[in-house]
């Protein structure tokens, strides 16, 4: 059971590089293989300067925490196994390229309860997180909705 | 898995030209394997057993492991990208309507909904065994003066 008085929680703040070995597995397992996303010379040719990075990238973070995401859910008091991923968003505020190395600061926006459609509460937790580059620049921000269901 | 072809078009740097109605060049993924799953968990690091452990997955009253969203998010934000430019991007949001099972075909659509002041908003859609929404998502996006 997910407690109310978990919004306004800090769950802390995860420092990682955007690595371009892993923008490398990315790109692969998303089935792209154009050299761009990792490259420094490919992307230099398509006249980007330095590596892009694709617009989910940033979800890495999560499980830059020492206990992988698991260790979050843990920590806003949800059963791993009755969680889904209800929805996610980015903002996009300034660009962001490999070799950056980022802070990403997440916490507890809301937390609301409502009856699902077949029987039963659901409760659906709001998170948001902040990722903040070397400059101090706010590069994304990032919100998710996760659902437990009820028991 | 269907990888973009050598000869896809090269990621935009500027703004690219749309207007109202512009659609997404239409790209596929799958059938869906559990090494693709396993290849999208180790890349971004996602070890929930629910999507690669069997008999956990059925434990939990599963017909078996499922796709984190996160993959076929991250296929569409790859493709939204590559049409519109990854630094051209302004917004994306994803919302997750059904699930994603080994074998699934996916296919990837988008459609410029409005432009308004140089910016596009863009509704965009993730489909499995044909017409079976799994996702839909909008985004925004500088574009270049019409």
């Amino acid at each position: 059971m997910i407690d109310p008085d978990i919004v306004g929680t800090d769950l802390g703040t995860v420092c990682f590089p955007v690595d371009r070995s892993k923008l490398a597995e990315l790109a692969r397992s998303f089935g792209d293989p154009d050299p761009v996303w990792h490259d420094p010379q490919a992307a230099r040719d398509a006249g980007f300067e330095g590596v892009p990075v694709p617009p989910t990238a940033t979800v890495i973070a999560d499980h830059w925490r020492p206990g992988g995401a698991s260790e979050m859910i843990d920590a806003i008091g949800a059963d791993l196994a009755r969680v889904l991923h209800g929805e996610a968003s980015w903002e996009f505020l300034a660009p962001l390229r490999a070799g950056a190395e980022v802070s990403a600061t997440q916490r507890v926006e809301g937390v609301t309860t409502r009856e699902g459609k077949r029987g039963g509460s659901m409760t659906l937790v709001a998170l948001v997180t902040d990722y903040v580059d070397g400059d101090g620049v706010t590069v994304v921000r990032r919100r998710d909705t996760l659902i437990e269901k009820g028991a | 898995m269907t990888a973009t072809t050598p000869s896809a078009p090269p990621v935009p740097v500027a703004p690219v030209r749309l207007t109202t109605g512009d659609e997404m060049p239409r790209a596929s993924f799958g059938p869906v394997t559990r090494t693709d799953i396993v290849r999208y968990a180790g890349a971004g690091g996602d070890l929930n057993p629910i999507h690669h452990d069997e008999p956990f997955a059925t434990s939990v009253g599963l017909p078996g492991v499922f796709a984190m969203g996160m993959l076929h998010a991250g296929v569409l934000g790859n493709r939204l990208a590559r049409w519109v430019g990854p630094d051209n991007l302004r917004s994306f949001a994803v919302r997750f309507t059904g699930q994603v099972w080994p074998g699934d075909e996916l296919s990837f659509t988008g459609r410029v909904a409005d432009v308004t002041d140089g910016i596009a908003t863009l509704d965009l859609l993730v489909t499995r065994a044909g017409d079976e929404p799994v996702l839909t998502a909008t985004a925004t996006a500088v574009i270049a003066p019409g």
